[in-house]
This record gives structure tokens, sequence and C-alpha cells, in this order.
């Protein structure tokens, strides 16, 4: 009973904590979809997470090999984001290839460094979120809110969908996790939810002053801040929040590293060269990008691996049992 | 070493080689032998020297059927400190150390006896870590002393001091100081380890050592090793688990692991209420925050994200920029650099000039360089201001230097994309630190019991004393140093 509670209070603060991190990446959503998003999440979730309460699942090559595949697919999909972010909401003038340069140079090194130094500075970087927070509400008011941008949103299950598939690496890079040493899980896997169930109340509270018509939910709690402090505390609360972005990017490339049962830093190196060569072609071709960026392919992927991986994995142990 | 003490003498002094310094009183005993007190000028009490050692052996009455040299060792000499050596290095390193030999003819062993004069500072009040609060006592030059006030504090048989020495040529003595049931063994062990591994000639301060501590391919701006000149912070670290090291001749001890949080705690938070203190460590978080980004963030936000500054301030700034001759990056970076230079010279001159230098600063380079249109007023300020910062934690002051001065460039150049990017990078290579296998981040990351007792505040000392944590039981701690 015991084992069986474990996963299904994860997965059930998993799908919770999905409704403010999936928030960062998609643009605006109502709490509409974010719960149809999180109800998906959970339920997708449940036979993974069953499947990686044991000790040390053996995952078939074929589903490590579809696991790679589809979270390059989602770093491509994230590292777009980011740069659509600063190049276009920031007005910065540099070109959305550079960021993307400057974005995965930077990745190398914490990719070299290892899981566990990652994992370790995303709590570092929940740290900072909630110390600007408290800087940014601890000031007086101030309004001049020129530099953000209104767009409408929709509620659509769509938009939900959405939202699971770029939720979804998480999840996933879960049940590949079990090869990291028992002793050593909790301290890479904890830092990290922590940090997500920050993110979550940052955005329930966006939600509840009600001012999710703006594009990004932080550009939203800058705007809050704008009127509430003095001066540029705004810009803290952007920068330090964006750094926990980079980090679940960061996580990202290590499932994949994990994935394929590898810590090298040529094969660090490889991943990010690829990711770059696919982020600046779906930047600028867009048949590439609707052929790599289509949510229907993400659909069935994860779903395949979320579904069909842990019931290998059980045939698996059965036919060598 | 020699039966014949002629030729223990002429040895001895050749090898020496007629040094100024050394010294050798011979005597006649009364029974007709030889003997010679061998010493160092200056090292020893000479009244010392006349009272226990010579007088005794020449005005001594010597048995005819008793060994001589035993008679003197137990019998004549009544020093509490004695010790026999057998050879020439032995000797060396003890008369080294402010001891007296005595020599007797026929004999190969020597006897050394502590009669220590040399001339010391004494305890005075550590420069660098001055408290409100607490003892005004602070680590001293002389090994031995700094023992005797880590003992005085913890009366307790599980204190343990371990003596090493170091440094081929200088054969500087070094002490290990621990709680034998709060250590943990395995980090002992590599310690020692660790140290048998230095391959320095000298080791003149305990600075020397600290590059050869720190774990395996961590080279960052985070020092992973913690040095503290007072005793009573060496016993609070000691209790916890930690291991101090005294080196003979530097009045600081260094303490390992050391981690990132300690950087902010300081002896006087224990001594205050835990509000006021609890404040102070705040304070000292968003202080190291204010130093590091800072200078950085104004650059970016002025070159690249002007939207984040109210319109009177943009207007305010852009009139104190359109006079300065210098992009905003540049004239930052020559500020802060120029801080620099006026910091570490009134750091190494007299007194007596380095007011002079601050008035120069000041009022030259400061006033001067704003009403000349060379320098514009707020980067002054915003420099200035995140100067003292970095003062409220100095033990991470060098850090927050090089690191500021990265973000300054990284704003420059990329916005707050540069600093978003430099900050992960920093953070990662930050969190990827070990000291002595506990993680560096730790208690905060990996998340450890008892993380917010007494770290981002501080809590009563009913509530500290429950939470109690030894340092190599930290969640994430790898200890295991074999593999």
């Amino acid at each position: 009973m015991k084992n069986k509670i474990g996963p299904i209070q994860f997965a059930v603060f998993s799908g919770l904590a999905s409704l403010g991190f999936l928030t960062m990446f998609t643009g605006s959503i109502s709490c509409f979809s974010m719960i149809i998003s999180a109800v998906i999440a959970f339920l997708l979730i449940i036979p993974t997470l069953l499947i990686s309460t044991r000790s040390n699942p053996d995952i078939p090559v074929l589903f490590r090999a579809v696991a790679v595949v589809f979270v390059i697919l989602i770093t491509v999909e994230l590292v777009d984001e980011y740069c659509e972010f600063f190049a276009s909401m920031v007005k910065t003038g540099i070109p959305k290839w550079f960021i993307a340069l400057l974005f995965l140079i930077s990745a190398l090194y914490p990719c070299i460094k290892g899981i566990e130094a990652v994992s370790r500075a995303a709590m570092v970087g929940a740290v900072f979120v909630v110390l600007a927070v408290a800087l940014i509400f601890a000031l007086l008011p101030w309004k001049d809110i020129s530099g953000f941008t209104d767009i409408d949103h929709s509620f659509s299950i769509k938009r939900s969908i959405d939202n699971v598939i770029n939720y979804s690496p998480f999840l996933i890079s879960i049940y590949f996790f079990k090869n990291i040493k028992d002793n050593r899980a909790r301290s890479v896997t904890i830092p990290f939810i922590v940090m997500v169930f920050i993110f979550a109340a940052v955005m329930c509270f966006g939600k509840l002053l009600s001012v999710t018509e703006y594009e990004f939910i932080f550009y939203a709690l800058s705007e809050i801040s704008c009127h509430i402090m003095p001066m540029g505390f705004s810009g803290f609360f952007i920068a330090f929040s964006l750094i926990c972005v980079y980090f679940t990017v960061v996580y990202f490339c290590h499932s994949v590293k994990l994935a394929i049962k590898s810590n090298t830093k040529l094969l660090s190196i490889a991943f990010i060269l690829v990711i770059y060569g696919l982020s600046v072609l779906t930047m600028y071709n867009d048949t590439a990008a609707e052929i790599l960026q289509n949510k229907y392919m993400f659909i069935g992927l994860f779903a395949f691996l979320a579904i069909f991986s842990p019931i290998a994995v059980v045939i698996k142990e059965k036919i060598n049992a | 070493m020699l039966k014949n003490l002629r030729e223990n003498i002429n040895f001895l002094k050749s090898m020496m080689d007629y040094s100024v310094d050394f010294t050798v009183r011979e005597l006649v005993l009364r029974d007709g032998t030889s003997a010679a007190i061998f010493s160092i000028d200056g090292m020893v009490d000479k009244t010392e020297v006349t009272l226990s050692i010579s007088t005794p052996l020449i005005t001594a009455r010597i048995p005819d059927d008793v060994d001589l040299y035993e008679f003197i060792r137990d019998g004549i000499v009544s020093n509490c400190e004695l010790v026999e050596v057998s050879t020439y290095q032995e000797f060396v390193n003890y008369i080294s150390s402010g001891f007296a030999a005595v020599g007797i003819d026929g004999y190969e062993n020597m006897l050394v006896i502590g009669v220590q004069g040399f001339p010391y500072r004494g305890v005075s009040e550590p420069a660098s870590e001055m408290v409100f609060r607490g003892s005004r006592e602070g680590f001293s030059e002389p090994i031995k002393i700094n023992i005797t006030m880590v003992r005085r504090r913890i009366k307790n048989p599980d204190l343990v001091f371990k003596s090493m020495e170091v440094g081929d040529l200088s054969k500087t003595p070094i002490c290990l100081c621990y709680i034998k049931s709060a250590v943990s063994s395995k980090i002992l062990k590599e310690l020692e380890k660790r140290l048998k591994a230095v391959d320095l000639d000298t080791v003149l301060a305990s600075g020397y050592l600290v590059s050869y501590l720190t774990d395996r391919n961590s080279r960052s701006l985070f020092s992973t090793i913690g040095v503290t000149e007072r005793p009573d912070t060496l016993c609070g670290k000691i209790t916890e688990g930690r291991i101090g090291i005294l080196v003979d001749g530097t009045p600081a001890a260094i303490i390992v692991p050391h981690l990132f949080i300690e950087n902010f705690q300081s002896f006087d938070d224990y001594s205050n209420r835990p509000y006021f203190a609890s404040f102070i460590r705040i304070l000292k978080y968003i202080s190291f925050l204010l130093a590091l980004y800072m200078p950085g963030l104004f650059v970016a936000i002025t070159n690249f994200h002007l939207e984040y500054l109210p319109t009177p301030l943009l207007n305010h700034i852009n009139d104190a920029l359109r006079i300065t001759p210098f992009p905003l990056m540049v004239e930052v970076l020559i500020v802060a650099f120029m801080y620099e230079v006026m910091r570490e010279a009134g750091l190494r001159l007299p007194k007596t000039l380095s007011h002079a230098v601050s008035i120069v600063g000041a009022l030259v380079i400061g006033e001067t360089g704003v009403s000349a249109g060379l320098i514009s007023a707020p980067t002054l300020i915003f420099v200035a201001f995140s100067a003292i910062c970095s003062y409220v934690i100095p033990e991470l002051y060098g850090t927050v230097t090089i690191l500021k001065f990265g973000y300054i460039v990284a704003g420059g150049m990329f916005g707050l994309i540069g600093i978003v990017l430099l900050s992960l990078v920093s953070a990662v290579g930050a969190c990827s630190l070990n000291s002595f296998g506990v993680p560096y981040f730790s208690p905060i990351a990996p998340v450890s019991k008892g993380i917010m007792s007494d770290n981002f505040i501080r809590s009563d000392w009913h509530k500290l004393s429950k939470h109690k944590i030894k340092v190599q039981n930290m969640t994430g701690a790898e200890t295991d140093f074999e593999k």
C-alpha cells in the first residue's frame, strides 16, 4: 500500500505544480485550461510513476531512443520560446539565433558539471525568485508600463494540451532518473520539485490578482511590480526567474544523457550542437518549424513514452524472470 | 648521534654552518665528565637555562654507582618538558623551536628541555573579526598559545590536538584540532592524506595550505576552506564535526569543511537576540546580491532595458550620462577599477598616508571627476554603494569583486540576457563544489534538515540546540573518498 501511495501522491503534486510551471513557456492561459492540463498530466504520468518505484527499471533501448528524440525536440521548442521571449519582448535588438547561441554556449558548462550541480543550482534559483518577490512587493508604487505587451488569450483545450507537452519532459525524466543511485536521487530531485512548487505558488498568486491578460506570466507579475514599486526591480524579477527557465532546459539535457546512460563531455557538446542547429532551423524555416514543432507529434511521442514504455518494462522483466 | 661529545659539537657546528645564533655552552660536571648545552640564541629564556639546567648540572653531586645520563635526566633537570633525541634531525627540529639540548660525553642520546623564551605578539583582539559581545581574544602566532586558547574553552577529553609537520625546508608545525566524538573519521583521514601530500619547501602562513586542501577539480572563485582568527569561532565549528588546522606562525585557523552559508554567519549572531541576529543575516544576503549585481544591472538596464526605469529617473540618468565621454560600460569598469586601486593603496600604506589616499579618492577623483564631466554621478553612486555592500561579507570580498566585473561586462554587452546566463554559469559552478565531500551549498541545495534554523534566520538557542546537525550528516554529503 505504501508503495502505491508514494507515486500517486507524487502524481497529484506534480499535476498541481504544473499549474504554475506550464505558463512560463506557453504564454497566457486561463485557469480552466491550466486545470485541464494538470488533469491530463496527472493521468498520463501514473503508469510511469508506478513503474519508476521499482529499484532499477530496465528500460528497453527503443524507448530510450524515443526519449532522446522527444527531449531534443522539446528542448528545441523551449529554446525557441526563450529566444522569442528575449528577442521580441525585452527588445534588446539582438537576433534570435545569437540569443540561442549564447544560451547554448552557457548550457555547456552546466551540462559538463553534472546533473547534481544543476539540480542544486535550481534550488538556488528558487531562492533568488523568493528574494526577488520579496524585494518587489516590499517597495513603493510607481507606474509606467509602456514596456509590456498585452496579448489576448483563449480558453482552448488545445492550448492546455500544448502545456502538457511542454511540461512532460520533466515527468518523463523522473522515470529515466532511476539509474541515479538511490541515496543521491532524493538530493537531485527534491530541489527541482521545490523550485517547481515555488513557481506554482507565484503563478497562483498571479492568477488571483487577475492579471492573466499579459503574454508571459512573469511579465504580468513585473507589471504588478511596476505599480507597487519605485523602479527597476522588475528587472530583478525577470532576470532571476529566467535563471530557473534555463535550469529547466539544462535539466532536460541531462535527462537525455541519463536516458542513454552516458555522461561524457563530448555527448553534451554534440547534444547542444544538435539543439542549436535545429533551433536555428525552426527559427528561420517555417516548413522545418511546422514539422519539428508539430504538437500532434509531441503528443504521440509523449503518450508512447508515458504509457507504452512502462508496459514494455513490465513485459521485459517478466521475460527475464 | 655520536658518543663522543667533542665530535658531536664539531659536527653540529659544521652542520649549522657556524651560524652565529647557534650557541654551545661547554661544562665540566663535578665528576669530571664533559657536558654541553646547545641552544639557539634568542629562542631560549637564558635565566631559565641558567636556573634549571646549567646551575644544577655544575653543582650536582654525582654518586659513583649510577648511570650518569639517567641520573641527570631523572634527578637533576627539573623542567616538566623534557624529551630524549637520538638523531641530528630531531635535535635541529627541537632547538629551532626554542628547546635547549644537553649532551653528555659518552652517550649517544641528548636531552632536550623546553626553555622557550622567544619574543612573540601577545593575545590581542582579531582585526578582521571584531565582535560587540564576546571574547576579545584572537589567535596569536605561536601554535602552543593557540592550542591553549582552544583547550581553555572546551574542557573535555574528546578534544584532540594532533601534531603534524609541513614544509620540507621550514618544517612548520601544524596541529589538527577536532572533537573525537563529533568528527567524521573519513574526513579526518582524507584531511591527513591531503596534508601529507603537501610538497612545499616552506609554509610561512596557513594560506599556503589552502590550495592543497580543496577537493579535486574545484578551481572556483568560491573558497571551500574557512579561516577564522577567533578561538571561540573555531570551538563552535569543531563541535559541529569540523576540523581546525592551526599553523605555527599564523594567527588564524583553517576550518574544513567550509560551506557557503558560513560566510554569512558571525560570532555576534549567537550573542545577539535572535530577531536582531536574523535581521542582520538577511541584511548580509541582500548586501551580497547588491554588491554582486548592482553595477551590472545598472549597465544592463540603462543600455538595453530602459522600460524598467521610471521616467523621472530615466531622464535624470540620461542627463547625467549625456555629458560623460565614455560608453556606460567602460565608465563603470573604470570607476570600479579605480576604486579597487584606491582600496589596495589604502590597505598597504601606513595609516597616516592612507587617510591622504582616502581624501584624494573621495574629493579629487570623486567630486572633481563628476564636476569635470568625466564620470557621471549615478555611476559613482552605484559603484560606491556596491563596494560598501561587499564589505558586509568580508569573506566573500574577493569573489564578489571578480564576479562583479564579469557582470558589468555581461550586462554591458548582452543586457539582462548576459547577466542571466552568467548567473547560471556561476550558480552551477558554485553548486558543483564540495568541501571534503559535503555540498558547498548545503543545507540550501540540497536541502538538509534544519535549513531554516541557522541560515537565513538565526533561531532561538532552544530551537538551535534541537536542530544541531553534524556537517558530515548533511544531505548529499559523500565522504567516501576512496572511490
